[in-house]
């Protein structure tokens, strides 16, 4: 074969850039310190690459956003249960002092005058409680604070509340007793009027102060009755704290066996015999019932009920539907969800306060009649009226004060009946809280080591180890050295260099 | 990607430039060699330029020289270039190549002002056979290849409009989904047994096997002698397409891929924000949207029942109602509504529940895991494959090139094997004919002295 000298030339400049592009290849290598440049170098390289860092940038989000703030999240919330636990036990021993039979009346009153403060501390301070901006309990609605910020008489709620028969409490009362009136001078009046001990059955809606020119609805459903059937309905008749013409002290917890009285004041609805009989074997019972004025502190209706609002000054309507199950779910992992916010409704019941607000209109009552003997005492000390009417008075406020006493002390125990109840609710969420964080720390292990995997893995694939990439370098330029080298000394030479 | 077009575009324009200014300089040199060979030797020189010029012309166009001795030996010899399969140069006559900007698009993201070849004398210059090689070829294929997914179908009517316009309706087509479509929505072309005809607009409707019809309205009239060609064409049943279908995955393919994804994804995105609810408790608007082009407003999409190209009136809400044919990777963006006010973003999966509820968001969010959004899969995977497409692509030319310059260097060294010099033959040659100089002029004076011996000195007296 022929060989000229253009060929040689052709070959050696060809081999000096081959040279050249290896050099440069490398060189590029090792200062980005990754094997590719452009997709098209290495296709698959970079599709990989494409591969991890989306793993990556997800896995990032997770652990750096999402994780974080359900964390933060679910320890707010863990933190305010085990306050209210603590909370309730300590009410609990307090109702332990308020019932024993041993207390004097004073220190009863002061015993009364914590449960107030406590049950205060626990929707004031805890359950209305915010993180960051947000209202932790109050589900979806988290600008919206659990209870009234302000004396509230223009949203008209009317909240349907359920309940099951277990809810439906004896409970023992002073019946009749007629109040002194100087006015009347038959004695018998009185002797036919005597304060009686009486019984009945009593369920405490999770309002006082409702409306009283509407009456509840109450509608139970039985355990054999098909969906599809129409719910059983009582009548309800209202009655009012205060006795109308005619009527007996506590008439309005007095109904008659078929009847059930609605005491909008105190927000009770009363069960007669054969109502309670009925009623107590159902399955279900919803009461509807209508509140317009709300007190500074007062629990937002639509935390708890399904119930509508209607804005008396604006005439708008909004309802509010299935506040139990406002789940705020966090995604904390390729599709796995948590739930990260707790319920006012599932962990505070509201018959805490109600249990407060029972023994407390029962010591309203202990006073009032106090008070009336004082009076009656300081008129026969006067001599003013009939002594045997006011003697025969004094002693059936005795005989009434003696049987309010006793309603007193077992208001307490009721009382504690209700907080140890309590008391497990909270505790049941305190320990999903619990669960679910560890649920959390788990994945967060999990992920943190995934992390660290697809880092790795992306790192393999595409980075040039700096050693090799500094070899390879140093042996591009060598051999780029040497083909000069040795283009040189063949070019150079030829025949006409010896003529 | 339209800029990497433009660049392709310019380089055309100066290979035309360079290839009409080498056609001119062989024609000069053919007049020369014949005037010098017709009188002496052959024009070796003269011929090495021009084979050097042909050397320069091949790497932009495939080349076809024919020579031809004068018949009967007398007169000048026949010089004919072919390129293309398209004379270019016979003798000392050039046809030229005329570069003009194209008035209309092929593909909807195509930059204005492509240029289409044509022949000085007026012949099409054709373009789209990528068979052929050369530099020239591969810029347009790179600036015009589809990957043959241009829309076909067969031509069933052809009417005229009350306005004097004619009206073409395609059926049976290749394209029932708005996605991946991506003929221009006006000044397109539609080719009909190899000419072109531009579009105003196009109306699509939907059958109701679900199969498109698409109802072109041509932007100049066409004659009679036209109308009757397209009309005997419709009789033996003719496929038309819209644009021109190159076979390579070239820009257009790539941005028309973009496209598909884009529009895709909306729609899924789209769809899933308008079932969720907003900040006000409003249901969800469309997040993705594009800007119409006159106005510059949103479109409200809604295609199920057929779209015009062009949309020009309002529906009762003011918003053109579009297809997402009418999004492309260009022109889409956030909804201005959903950009001027963040509340207007869908949150919540239902309309009265309160501010914390994000299950919406949850649910737009496991859009991007949605496994058959696309026949590749998820959203991401359908990205990778048309990264790993362009990459491979991009390889194979790589190593093609490298290739190639191996095998031009080998053939290259074959030449050179043949009609190269060589320093040392020559130098021999040289040599050689030193050392015989040196002898004849050693006879000379060997001569010289004979004759001198002779005459000098065997003389009389």
């Amino acid at each position: 074969m022929r060989i000229t000298g253009t060929m040689m030339m052709n070959n050696a400049l060809r081999h000096m850039e081959k040279a050249r592009v290896a050099h440069n290849k490398y060189m590029e290598q090792e200062a980005e310190g990754k094997k590719i440049l452009r997709a098209s170098d290495d296709p698959i390289i970079a599709v990989r690459s494409l591969k991890y860092r989306t793993k990556i940038s997800e896995l990032d989000q997770y652990l750096s956003k999402n994780i974080p703030d359900a964390s933060s999240w679910m320890s707010s919330t863990d933190d305010v249960l085990r306050n209210v636990a603590d909370i309730l036990i300590r009410m609990n021993t307090v109702c332990e002092h308020g019932q024993n039979g041993d207390t004097e009346p004073e220190d009863r009153d002061k015993d009364l005058e914590e449960l107030i403060q406590r049950v205060g501390e626990i929707f004031e301070n805890n359950a209305n409680q915010k993180s960051a901006d947000r209202y932790l309990f109050t589900g979806y609605r988290t600008d919206v604070p659990l209870l009234f910020e302000r004396n509230t008489d223009h949203l008209q709620y009317n909240i349907t509340e359920n309940f099951v028969p277990s809810d439906i409490l004896p409970f023992t009362y002073a019946y009749g007793g007629k109040a002194y009136d100087p006015a009347v001078t038959d004695i018998r009046e009185y002797t036919d009027d005597l304060p009686k001990s009486n019984r009945t059955h009593v369920m405490m809606l999770s309002y006082d102060n409702l409306d009283t020119g509407v009456v509840p609805t109450v509608q139970y459903k039985n355990k054999g009755d098909a969906p599809g059937d129409p719910p059983n309905v009582l009548a309800v008749t209202v009655k009012s704290i205060t006795p109308g013409a005619g009527e007996k002290y506590n008439e309005c917890y007095n109904p008659g066996p078929d009847e059930v009285y609605f005491i909008p004041e105190t927000g009770e609805l009363v069960y007669g015999e054969n109502t309670y009989a009925a009623i107590s074997e159902a399955a279900s019972i919803a009461v509807d019932y209508q509140k317009t004025n709300f007190e500074k502190n007062e629990i937002r209706p639509e935390h708890y009920f399904n119930c509508t609002a209607t804005n008396t000054d604006t005439g708008t309507v909004i309802p509010y539907r299935e506040p139990e199950n406002q789940k705020i779910n966090y995604q904390i992992n390729f599709s796995q969800t948590l739930t990260v916010n707790t319920l006012a409704c599932n962990a505070f019941d509201t018959s805490i306060r109600r249990a407060v607000d029972r023994i407390v209109s029962v010591q309203d009552e202990v006073k009032a009649t106090k008070a009336a003997i004082e009076k009656i005492d300081k008129d026969i000390e006067a001599g003013l009226g009939d002594p045997a009417i006011l003697k025969q008075v004094k002693s059936q406020l005795e005989d009434k004060l003696k049987i309010q006493d006793r309603m007193y002390l077992d208001a307490f125990g009721d009382a504690s009946m209700i907080l140890q109840a309590a008391q497990s609710t909270v505790g049941i969420e305190s320990s999903s809280v619990g669960a679910r964080v560890n649920r959390l720390e788990s994945t967060e292990a999990m992920l943190t080591e995934q992390e660290t995997n697809f880092t790795e893995a992306l790192s393999d694939n595409e980075d040039v180890e700096l050693g090799e990439a500094l070899i390879r370098v140093n042996e591009a330029y060598l051999l780029y050295n040497i083909t000069l080298q040795a283009t040189s000394k063949i070019l150079g030479n030829s025949l006409l260099d010896f003529i | 990607m339209q800029t990497l077009q433009k660049e392709a575009n310019g380089e055309i324009k100066t290979s035309v430039d360079r290839i009409n200014a080498i056609a001119r300089e062989i024609a000069t040199l053919t007049e020369q060699i014949n005037t010098l060979e017709n009188y002496g030797p052959r024009a070796n020189d003269l011929r090495d330029q021009r084979n050097n010029l042909l050397d320069e012309l091949s790497g932009f166009v495939e080349i076809e020289v024919v020579e031809q001795p004068p018949a009967d030996g007398v007169g000048f010899s026949q010089y004919m270039i072919y390129i293309n399969d398209s004379l270019l140069l016979s003798r000392d006559y050039v046809r030229e190549l005329r570069y003009e900007p194209r008035s209309f698009k092929k593909n909807i993201n195509d930059t204005e002002g492509l240029y289409d070849l044509r022949w000085s004398d007026g012949d099409k210059f054709n373009t789209a056979n990528i068979e052929y090689t050369g530099s020239l070829q591969a810029l347009f294929t790179m600036r015009d290849g589809n990957n043959m997914e241009a829309l076909k179908g067969d031509l069933t009517s052809i009417t005229t409009s009350p306005e004097g316009k004619q009206i073409l309706e395609m059926t049976n087509t290749n394209i029932n989904d708005p996605n991946v479509l991506n003929m221009p929505p006006t000044d397109g072309i539609v080719t009909i047994g190899g000419s072109e005809y531009v579009y105003e607009s196009f109306e699509v409707t939907v059958g109701a096997d679900g199969k498109y019809t698409y109802t072109f309205t041509m932007k100049r009239q066409m004659t009679a002698q036209q109308i009757s060609h397209i009309d005997s064409l419709i009789a033996k049943g003719t496929a038309v397409t819209a644009g021109t279908n190159v076979d390579f995955k070239g820009i257009p393919f790539v941005m028309n891929q973009l496209n598909e994804f884009v529009r895709t994804f909306s729609e899924n995105f789209n769809d899933q924000h308008k079932a969720g609810y907003d900040f006000e408790g409003l249901a969800g608007l469309e997040f993705f949207n594009a800007k119409v082009p006159m106005s510059g407003t949103n479109y409200e999409f809604n295609d199920q029942n057929g779209f015009v190209s062009v949309p020009t009136v309002a529906n009762a809400g003011g918003m053109m109602v579009g297809s997402y044919y009418h999004m492309t990777c260009l022109n889409f963006y956030v909804s201005e509504e959903i950009d001027k006010d963040p509340r207007k973003i869908a949150m919540s999966d239902s309309a009265d529940a309160g501010h914390g509820n994000h299950e919406n968001v949850n649910k737009l969010s496991n859009i991007k895991d949605m496994h058959d959004m696309f026949i590749h899969g998820a959203p991401a995977t359908f990205l990778q494959a048309l990264v790993s497409v362009v990459a491979g692509e991009g390889s194979k030319a790589q190593t093609f090139a490298q290739t190639q310059k191996y095998v031009s260097l080998s053939v290259e060294n074959r030449r050179l094997e043949i009609s190269g010099a060589d320093k040392d033959e020559e130098g021999e040659d040289l040599i050689r004919f030193q050392s015989l100089l040196k002898n004849q002029f050693k006879v000379l004076s060997v001569m010289n002295e004979i004759l001198n011996k002779l005459i000098n000195d065997t003389g009389v007296g």
